[in-house]
């Protein structure tokens, strides 16, 4: 033990600047993240932020990679020749010290430096867990991924050439099922699932053949514990697929980005809600989903699934359907909900009523194509579901600029708050939750690409026990990364004719629904979607 | 007990045979060189004994212990320098002998001392600025700061230059003699071991072709002339002990294996009747000479 951490030592004073390197990525990342939280804001300096982060993300990535690859070529294991070799130490004391090196030169820096980080900009301790486990999770994978590889080779060349075998493990199952899946008896979504991780296994056995392959010429009876490293990585892996990780590993990959590329795909469109007609089967207000429809020139938005594209032409049973260009996302539509839950929780008897489900779809049709959509009539069909169970009151502060709300996951501070006798308009910056710019409804459970949990502002009359959900012309503006959203955000609550029109009756309260990272629900259900008028986002506020 | 006993080593790569059925005896406190051309096997045998690699067949006891059982336990009590061995170029001389100063319980920093003065090492320099003497020096020192009972070096002189080897060879002397080790050395070329061995082995793709104390060859070789005097008998039936056997005019020479003034000059005189021989000392690199170019002739079978 005292030899392997001896080892470790030595990897440290020979690897430290690449340690340091990296901390110093995972630092400008989160200084970029900050950037965005306090500077102003318009779309070109955002589109520049965004590629710099993802040019910082993937050097993080394929930095990590390689100083984990270096520091086990440090000392070659299968190398008779390395210098290792002639030390009185056993391969297992050698690998055992070459795991902790990596563990410890890659996870360990980000870590540190994202804590630091975390701590200044962020405002809870409690939140740090998930971003910094999102963090721990891509680095110690990337870590394990380069040991196996490193640990397999006895020089750069044979590294690569292990390396671009096990790409070929993984792609060419790939080119033979791709081509399967446009076809329509795989679109089925279970059939996709199975495909999918047929594809993840066959990679998985062919990497562990060649890995088993490797060491039995090199290390005899020493190989099961490195299969077993293999095989622990394939189950891992395939196993992210069926779990809410996949998502959250996949945030770590593509921090920052995908919350502002919705904002930013939407800023132009139309909204067209549309209520639930008619609810089915054993739903309730725990179930939400959303699905992402085109066939035309709008690409798909976040799709996990990948089969929902052809769900209007499987499912409606409308030709008319199918002849137009359809992205969207189907929300539920949360206002009452909302309402009802802060209610209860404030235990006022006037919201004890039983939920009413409405659902919203988001879309970018024109004027043209909503002739067509009026006249549809579309029973929907899935297997996706959200298990949102607990809800909590986080907090509540007066309406006062500079007044700083602070719940388990976030921190939001008033920049303004005024009201011109209807409409009460707030405005705050904050960090560690996301403030969606669609109205009506929480934030944070509006897709599949979120932990299903969510997150409400609400406006609170003590007195008269009213409460105000978020309406339109709500907007917001958010950048994330690892786990954590920095937006800025301006709330319109419209007053009712019989609320109080004094700020100082109002409170703003935030409620929190759900646990992160439930797995996924399957459910069914029937709903017919008629049209509602379109709202226009505010633009100014995105110049 | 001997320090190194193989027995029928073997050791196959595909099917080339680099090591075959090969035995040697390595005596505990002598200096023994592994002679051969270059591709003989040295290298193989060498790994097989440091347990580098497993052998196909045989076996190898290196202080006692089976070659493929050995462990750290073993492992400090043998120094290895090679040729081909790889050291961290990035550290500083300095900073190797620290890393490696822990995983020896026998290490001796006064030796290190002492070595660090012998062979005039600059502490604070990286090694990659280092000469590839200077490298091999500081191999050398590594491994005999703890003081092993047997010192392995596979091809160290290989590419120093005269100086530098010259160097090398008395630290290995002087060294050997601070501790009465078992130095086992290989090479390619006797007239780098000469000084140093005790003992010689040759072996020549991949099997024994003598194992012998470096005293007892030179007391056995001897370059025989014989004068014709004017005849010219037959060189046929001559017997196997004399090697390169050849006829220059009226000269008949060969190196005798197996020199003894009375016998040598009875059998010379009961091929060449009437003859006159001269006997003459051959040095280690002449028998060495002799041996391998007999051996390039007829592979088969020993020559000891």
């Amino acid at each position: 033990m005292k030899l392997a951490w001896h080892i470790v030592s030595k990897d440290f004073r020979r690897f430290w600047l690449g340690a340091l390197l990296l901390a110093v990525l995972v630092g400008l990342k989160l200084f970029l993240v900050d950037a965005v939280f306090h500077n102003e804001i318009n779309a070109d300096w955002i589109r520049r932020v965004r590629t710099y982060q993802l040019i910082l993300l993937i050097a993080q990535l394929v930095f990590s990679f390689f100083l984990a690859v270096a520091a086990i070529q440090e000392d070659p294991v299968p190398d008779p020749g390395a210098f290792w070799q002639t030390l009185p130490i056993t391969r297992r004391q050698l690998l055992g010290a070459k795991l902790t090196s990596v563990i410890l030169l890659c996870v360990l820096p980000p870590l540190l430096v994202l804590a630091g980080g975390w701590l200044f900009l962020a405002p809870s301790v409690g939140s740090m867990g998930w971003p910094l486990l999102v963090l721990a999770e891509a680095q110690l994978g990337l870590a394990l991924l380069a040991f196996a590889f490193g640990s397999l080779s006895r020089n750069p060349a044979q590294l690569l050439f292990w390396m671009l075998g096990t790409a070929l493990c993984f792609l060419v199952p790939k080119l033979i099922i791709d081509p399967l899946r446009s076809l329509e008896p795989f679109t089925l979504p279970a059939a996709q699932f199975t495909h999918l991780f047929l594809l993840l296994c066959v990679g998985a056995i062919t990497a562990a053949a060649i890995t088993l392959n490797q060491y039995l010429s090199h290390a005899k009876k020493r190989s099961i514990v490195f299969l077993g490293i293999g095989f622990g990585l394939g189950f891992y892996v395939v196993q992210t697929l069926r779990t809410r990780h996949e998502f959250d590993f996949t945030a770590g990959l593509l921090p920052a980005q995908h919350a502002l590329e919705d904002e930013m795909d939407h800023l132009p469109v139309s909204i067209v809600q549309a209520d639930v007609a008619k609810p089915q089967g054993d739903s309730d207000s725990e179930v939400l989903f959303r699905v992402s429809l085109g066939t035309g020139t709008r690409p798909l938005t976040v799709n996990p699934f990948g089969w929902v594209g052809r769900w209007d032409n499987r499912q409606s049973g409308s030709t008319e359907i199918s002849k137009f260009s359809f992205g969207g996302n189907l929300y539920r539509i949360r206002e009452n909900w909302t309402k009802r839950h802060i209610g209860s929780l404030l235990h006022f008897p006037s919201f004890s009523a039983a939920p009413v489900i409405n659902f919203g779809v988001e879309s970018t049709l024109t004027g043209s194509d909503e002739a067509v959509f009026t006249r549809r009539s579309t029973p929907y069909e899935s297997q996706i579901g959200l298990n949102v169970s607990a809800v909590s009151l986080e907090g509540r502060v007066e309406l006062v600029p500079g007044a700083t709300l602070r719940t388990r996951n976030a921190a939001i501070t008033i920049d303004d708050a005024n009201t011109d006798g209807s409409v009460i308009r707030v405005e705050f910056k904050g960090a560690g939750v996301a403030i969606r710019p669609d109205p009506g409804w929480p934030v944070g459970v509006n897709d599949l690409g979120h932990p299903p949990a969510g997150f409400a502002l609400a406006l609170v009359d003590f007195k008269n026990h009213d409460i105000l959900t978020t309406s339109r012309g709500t907007t917001g503006m958010s950048a994330y990364a690892y786990g954590l959203d920095f937006n800025r955000s301006k709330l319109q609550f419209v007053i009712p004719a019989t609320g109080s029109k004094d700020l100082r009756d109002w409170t703003l309260v935030a409620i929190s629904s759900g646990e992160s990272h439930y797995l996924i629900k399957s459910f069914k259900q029937s709903v017919l979607l008629k049209e509602v008028p379109a709202i226009e986002r505010d633009p100014k506020w995105f110049e | 007990m001997n320090a190194i006993e193989i027995q029928n080593l073997g050791r196959r790569f595909g099917r080339t045979d680099a090591v075959h059925d090969l035995s040697l005896t390595v005596p505990q406190g002598s200096v023994f060189a592994l002679l051969g051309p270059n591709g003989a096997g040295k290298t193989t045998t060498i790994k097989i004994l440091m347990n580098f690699i497993p052998p196909t067949s045989g076996r190898a006891l290196v202080l006692g212990t089976d070659s493929t059982k050995l462990g750290p336990r073993e492992r400090v009590e043998i120094g290895y320098v090679s040729e081909n061995q790889t050291l961290p170029l990035w550290m500083t001389v300095r900073q190797l002998l620290d890393y490696c100063r822990p995983f020896y319980p026998t290490w001796d920093r006064a030796l290190e001392k002492t070595l660090l003065a012998r062979f005039d090492l600059p502490e604070d320099r990286k090694l990659k600025n280092l000469s590839r003497g200077m490298l091999m020096k500081v191999a050398l020192m590594a491994a005999l700061a703890y003081r092993p009972k047997l010192l392995v070096l596979d091809e160290p002189f290989s590419g120093l230059d005269p100086l530098v080897r010259d160097e090398f060879v008395q630290g290995i002397l002087e060294a050997s003699e601070l501790g009465n080790w078992t130095v086992f050395v290989s090479s390619h070329d006797i007239e780098e071991v000469e000084r140093l061995a005790d003992y010689i082995g040759v072996i020549d793709r991949g099997q024994t072709k003598l194992n012998e104390s470096a005293e007892s060859l030179v007391a056995r070789f001897r370059r025989v002339e014989v004068n014709l005097q004017g005849r010219s008998p037959s060189l046929e039936g001559a017997p196997a002990d004399w090697l390169m056997l050849d006829r220059v005019g009226e000269r008949v020479m060969f190196v005798d294996s197996r020199y003894s003034a009375e016998a040598t000059d009875a059998l010379c005189r009961k091929h060449f009747p009437q003859s006159t021989v001269t006997a003459i000392h051959m040095s280690l690199r002449e028998i060495f000479l002799s041996l391998a170019r007999t051996s390039r002739k007829s592979t088969k079978g020993s020559i000891s």
